[in-house]
């Protein structure tokens, strides 16, 4: 449910106790939407951040765009704002091609598209010349009628269909520039319906198109993209069994008496379960916490017939009688995740209300068996796992993961954690980045949090100007070992000037964290330098909230304390108990 | 709680004043943030809190404490 402005207001007195990090917006509009501010420091402060706001001037966005100032006299935005909000209605554009499109002549219709676009293209390029703030427009809105009625979707020409172009149009002006994405209005008029969205009382006198429950959805809508590009989206999925992925006790009602069927009572369950393999597709660990005998839980997985959650899709698990937060917390350590990027969902108060008071880093969700109808809805509508990343790595996630839990469970075992080491057999490769890497390394620049010197968030199109700068080196890391090959797990980014080479970025994966694969790493990292003959490398720390295991990582390997190592004098060696270590 | 004590909730709320500040006798005239895109705010966020719809002639005339309470006790049905 979405809070009241009342509630939500309740919540934002919290705000100003904590010390959170602040998150500059800036909101460049030809309507009024200062009514979004509210919503917009509520989803900041639920990310832990606080939204810092300025609003640009009514129907000013270009001029905005170049130095304008706001009520305050400021400039609206800054080289230090993080994200751009631009709302930019049609109907205050262009009268004609949002309302008056039937009287609109072929070369008209399309001299209005030309400005249209024209505008989008020069208040972007002027934005990017200024600062590399994440900026999301907010696109077309469906028309509320549309100009020829039911005629209108079986023509060609129609204003529907123009407008459908020209989305089209503004998407590849986007997909030119980096950081720059587009949110989907027709979206959110979806969520909440046509009647919901628009409060007509104050567009005639206050140019205030939307609803409250408008704002408050197209808020929510623009922090999953700011969530995703601060690495603050989930990456597990902690489930409870009976009531949650069937209906009913197996300790009770046996496996012939739970309920979990395509048609019928079982429904609810057939399609939840097909969500989550979806969400196992798209990279999310799913985990399972649940208070059962192991072997009924198995029998279940093994033996339903209508269950399409398998072993195979379960990342890590947790069955049987002890506390689930204890549980939580042994998953989260066997899967190398933070508890922060956890959800755990539980038809019983119970076991939520106890998560979330010894957990309260988790996101906790509580499902009602008697309306399992919803539980589909529960986990699709929230976005706690939306990254604008996809790529075919992302469902073999769930096999990295298995495979960390497996030597985790290996490693309790081997007392000696060199002779543990050893044991993996692990080859490592350090290459030079190409064209078909650049978008594995700007993933993992986007998710990782702890092994991350300076957590610099980049794009596909940032880590290939890197690549392709002559000043700059890019380096990946890919690593095998007896249980299997990893991939591409750890990244390096090399700026070079004079006789210095600055360590932009370096990072690993939380997968591989812990087996001294950054000693190898930075060994070659300085083979690089080596090779563009420079004398000094120089590393540099920015401390997150995450990143404390890695603040004294340069000091370990032997750099001064400013951060630096005289690479002709000196030299980082790999560890002994890597099988490999190959640097071409 | 009583009509009064709700809208004088939600206007400390949006105007963030103290509640000895607000009053039936509090006008627009009185209050530093009830300028009109407060008062849109407001308007909307008594509808949240009371499950009413004002009407345009109510939107653009309730400007002070007293007008809200009496429109809002009519729409309720309270008077």
């Amino acid at each position: 449910m979405n809070l009241s402005l009342s509630e939500i207001q309740q919540e934002l007195k919290q705000v100003s106790n904590r010390k959170l990090q602040g998150y500059r917006i800036a909101v460049l509009r030809n309507i009024t939407a200062e009514s979004i501010i509210p919503y917009l420091q509520y989803y900041a402060f639920k990310s832990g951040f606080e939204a810092k706001v300025s609003i640009g001037n009514y129907d000013n966005i270009l001029q905005d765009c170049h130095g304008g100032l706001g009520a305050d006299n400021k400039p609206i935005f800054t080289s230090e704002t993080d994200c751009i909000l631009i709302f930019f209605k049609l109907e205050v554009f262009s009268w004609f091609l949002a309302r008056d499109f039937l009287s609109l002549s072929p070369e008209k219709r399309e001299s209005e598209i030309e400005r249209f676009l024209d505008y989008v293209e020069q208040t972007l390029q002027a934005i990017r010349k200024q600062c590399s703030a994440v900026v999301l427009w907010h696109g077309l809105e469906t028309p509320i009628y549309k100009s020829l009625g039911i005629m209108e979707d079986q023509m060609r020409d129609s204003q529907t269909s123009t407008l459908k172009r020209l989305e089209v149009q503004m998407k590849d002006i986007f997909s030119r520039l980096t950081n720059v994405f587009y949110v989907d209005l027709a979206d959110c008029i979806t969520q909440i319906g046509i009647n919901s969205f628009y409060d007509n009382r104050f567009w005639h006198f206050g140019a205030a198109p939307y609803s409250l429950d408008a704002l408050n959805v197209i808020a929510k809508e623009d922090f999953k993209y700011i969530n995703a590009l601060k690495g603050k989206n989930k990456k597990c999925l902690v489930l409870d069994c009976d009531n949650t992925l069937w209906g009913g006790i197996i300790d009770e009602d046996g496996i012939d008496g739970i309920k979990l069927s395509k048609h019928g009572l079982g429904g609810s369950f057939y399609d939840f379960q097909q969500e989550l393999v979806n969400l196992h597709h798209r990279g999310v660990a799913l985990a399972l916490c649940s208070k059962n005998n192991e072997e009924d839980v198995w029998e279940v997985f093994d033996m339903h017939p209508e269950m399409l959650l398998k072993r195979e899709h379960i990342a890590a698990y947790e069955i049987n009688w002890e506390d689930k937060a204890g549980n939580i917390k042994k998953i989260s350590e066997s899967l190398n995740l933070g508890l922060d990027s956890f959800v755990f969902i539980d038809d019983s108060p119970f076991e939520t209300d106890m998560v979330r008071e010894i957990l309260p880093q988790v996101e906790v969700i509580l499902v009602d068996p008697k309306q399992s109808f919803d539980y589909r809805q529960v986990i699709g509508s929230t976005g706690y796992f939306d990254s604008l990343q996809y790529s075919a790595v992302d469902s073999q996630r769930t096999k990295m993961y298995q495979a960390e839990s497996g030597r985790r469970k290996l490693q309790k075992r081997s007392g000696c954690i060199d002779e543990f080491l050893e044991k993996l057999g692990m080859e490592v490769t350090v290459k030079f980045a190409d064209e078909k890497s650049i978008h594995r390394i700007a993933q993992l620049t986007q998710r990782t949090n702890q092994f991350n010197l300076t957590t610099k968030r980049y794009s596909d199109a940032d880590i290939k100007k890197f690549v392709h700068n002559d000043t700059c080196d890019v380096l990946y890391l890919s690593l095998k070992d007896k249980y299997g090959d990893a991939g591409i797990v750890g990244a390096v980014i090399l700026q070079f000037s004079g006789d210095i080479a600055e360590i932009d970025t370096f990072l690993l994966s939380c997968r591989v964290i812990g087996r001294g694969v950054e000693n190898a790493f930075l060994s070659c990292v300085i083979e690089a330098a080596r090779l563009r003959k420079v004398e000094i490398v120089r590393g540099e720390y920015l401390p997150t909230s995450k990143n404390q295991q890695v603040s004294d990582f340069y000091s370990r390997c032997g750099f001064d304390e400013k951060l630096r190592l005289n690479i002709m004098d000196n030299s980082v060696d790999a560890p002994a108990y890597f099988r490999s270590v190959v640097f071409d | 709680m009583d009509v009064q004590e709700k809208v004088i909730q939600v206007l400390v709320n949006i105007f963030q004043v103290s509640p000895e500040k607000i009053s039936t006798k509090t006008t627009s005239d009185d209050v530093e943030k009830w300028d009109s895109l407060n008062h849109i705010n407001m308007i909307l966020a008594l509808e949240q809190e009371l499950g009413i719809r004002y009407d345009q002639e109510q939107v653009v005339s309730m400007l002070s404490v007293r007008e809200i309470i009496d429109e809002t006790k009519g729409m309720l049905g309270l008077q």
